[in-house]
């Protein structure tokens, strides 16, 4: 064979390796099941949930956890099909064996409420712990919940705050509200009126309406930060605005025990607050 | 449910007992069966158009009909006896999550996704001044969805006081629910049941 053949075999070795390469990468990375996914999660969005059904049944069925976790969802909500909440639950499971995270969350929260399952706290902690070492934050903050209240596991304080603090450090609002409580009373940990005011800012400055009720206290007290009335008021005006009852008394009174211009600062700064 | 059934079933049910409000006015089922086709109407369009995608336009559907629950009366006679001894904070607090609760459970009740059909089957008065509308969603697929729901005329207007599925009472169904929930982990432990319920994770792209 001369050199010219000898590179043309080459070539079409190559080719050919190439050609079992991609369909081998084709079928393993599911490129052809992704374009069917596509199309149901389009079919979701467009309200035509049979459309999305008949995308993802097969794909569920072939073991598809994005497929078996949406289908979970329209079995649990009715969506193109009549609520059927013990059939979610089989797809999530199907899901969560294959570590899904979210579908761990959600058949905890199954057991909890006693939705398509008897009520079970202790079946609840087994998947929220799968679903918070995967640092599912909502996890993290139920499964410090459930130590709060001794649900399905020995009523743990420390053990509580441990859970909210990780999901409170991904930036979960109600989490941080929650440590800002904790420290505030000393429960799960040392009482911490400085730490109180720092989680409470954080679930406020997100926009949470109790967090921003109760930094809008401590700012008026200077209790765990320095004190500052007009910042207080903003905070109590912006609760107030997001639907906190307690919020428009406590604002009034803060109101009345300031200047024309502090109350007006305040607002001012309230109509220019944006949540972060 | 055949339909007739579930009217007769409703017969039993009409005597629940919603709380009292002595400034309702007696409701007329004609003008509560207006009132819910113009709001089916608007929750179709909504949900019909082609802007952001479904859970925008579903938060869109949520805050219309907020304006058109009794949320507070719904939510003060599904605690029960708690009420009384709640704290202002648990109060609001319940209030708040129940709300984005019961939005988010009977929002898809009046329809309005892609080939869905909505039907006002009935009107007629229940109890002492309400009016029960019976409504029917046909849908490509899966069975027609039938519901009746409860107006009552209060001094604001036209509001739903309690959806009925297949002639139970949702608000009569939730308040046993919870007070089972109260006796076993208080109102903080309910709180949390419904925070847990409104925080599970939805369809997703990816």
């Amino acid at each position: 064979m001369n050199m010219q053949g000898n590179i043309r075999t080459m070539l079409k070795r190559r080719l050919a390796i190439a050609v079992v390469v991609a369909a081998t990468l084709g079928a393993s990375t599911g490129i052809g099941q992704a374009a069917d996914f596509s199309a149901g999660w389009q079919a979701y969005q467009r309200g035509d949930f049979g459309g999305a059904m008949a995308e993802w049944k097969p794909l569920a069925e072939s073991g598809d956890v994005r497929a078996q976790f949406n289908l979970g969802v329209m079995y649990d909500e009715g969506r193109g099909v009549a609520a059927d909440p013990t059939m979610a639950i089989s797809w999530w499971k199907k899901a969560a064996q294959q570590g899904d995270a979210m579908a761990q969350h959600n058949i905890a929260q199954a057991y909890i409420t006693a939705r398509g399952v008897d009520r079970n706290y202790d079946e609840a902690v087994l998947w929220l712990e799968k679903a918070a070492g995967q640092k599912l934050v909502r996890s993290q903050y139920t499964l410090g919940k459930m130590f709060g209240y001794g649900l399905g596991v020995e009523k743990d304080l420390a053990r509580s705050f441990k859970w909210i603090l990780a999901a409170g450090e991904f930036g979960f609002d109600k989490a941080q509200y929650n440590l800002g409580k904790m420290y505030r009373d000393g429960r799960g940990t040392a009482k911490n009126l400085k730490e109180a005011a720092r989680w409470f800012m954080a679930a406020a400055s997100q926009g949470y309406a109790q967090a921003q009720h109760h930094i809008g206290v401590r700012l008026a007290r200077g209790e765990g930060i320095e004190k500052n009335a007009v910042e207080a008021l903003k905070w109590m005006i912006l609760s107030d605005r997001a639907g906190y009852r307690k919020a428009a008394s406590k604002a009034e009174n803060m109101r009345a025990s300031l200047s024309a211009d502090q109350a007006e600062e305040a607002k001012r700064l309230a109509d220019s607050w944006r949540a972060k | 449910m055949h339909l007739r059934n579930w009217l007769m079933a409703l017969v039993l049910v009409g005597l629940t007992a919603l709380p009292h409000d002595a400034a309702a006015q007696k409701t007329s089922p004609d003008e509560a069966a207006t009132f819910l086709n113009g709001l089916a109407q608007e929750a179709f369009a909504v949900l019909g158009s082609t802007t952001g995608n479904l859970d925008q336009r579903e938060t869109k559907v949520r805050v219309l009909l907020r304006q058109y629950f009794d949320l507070p009366l719904i939510g003060r006679f599904v605690m029960g006896r708690a009420w009384r001894k709640a704290s202002a904070e648990q109060k609001s607090e319940y209030q708040r999550i129940f709300a984005e609760y019961v939005l988010r459970t009977y929002s898809r009740r009046l329809g309005g996704y892609a080939g869905e059909k909505f039907t006002v089957v009935k009107a007629e008065p229940i109890g002492k001044k309400d009016a029960i509308v019976i409504t029917e969603i046909s849908r490509p697929s899966g069975p027609p969805l039938v519901a009746g729901w409860r107006i009552r005329t209060s001094d604001k207007g036209m509001r739903i006081l309690d959806v009925m599925v297949q002639g139970i009472s949702m608000a009569a169904t939730q308040r046993s629910e919870f007070a089972a929930l109260i006796s076993r982990q208080g109102v903080d432990g309910l709180i949390e049941t419904l925070r847990m319920q409104v925080t599970k994770f939805a369809a997703r792209s990816s």
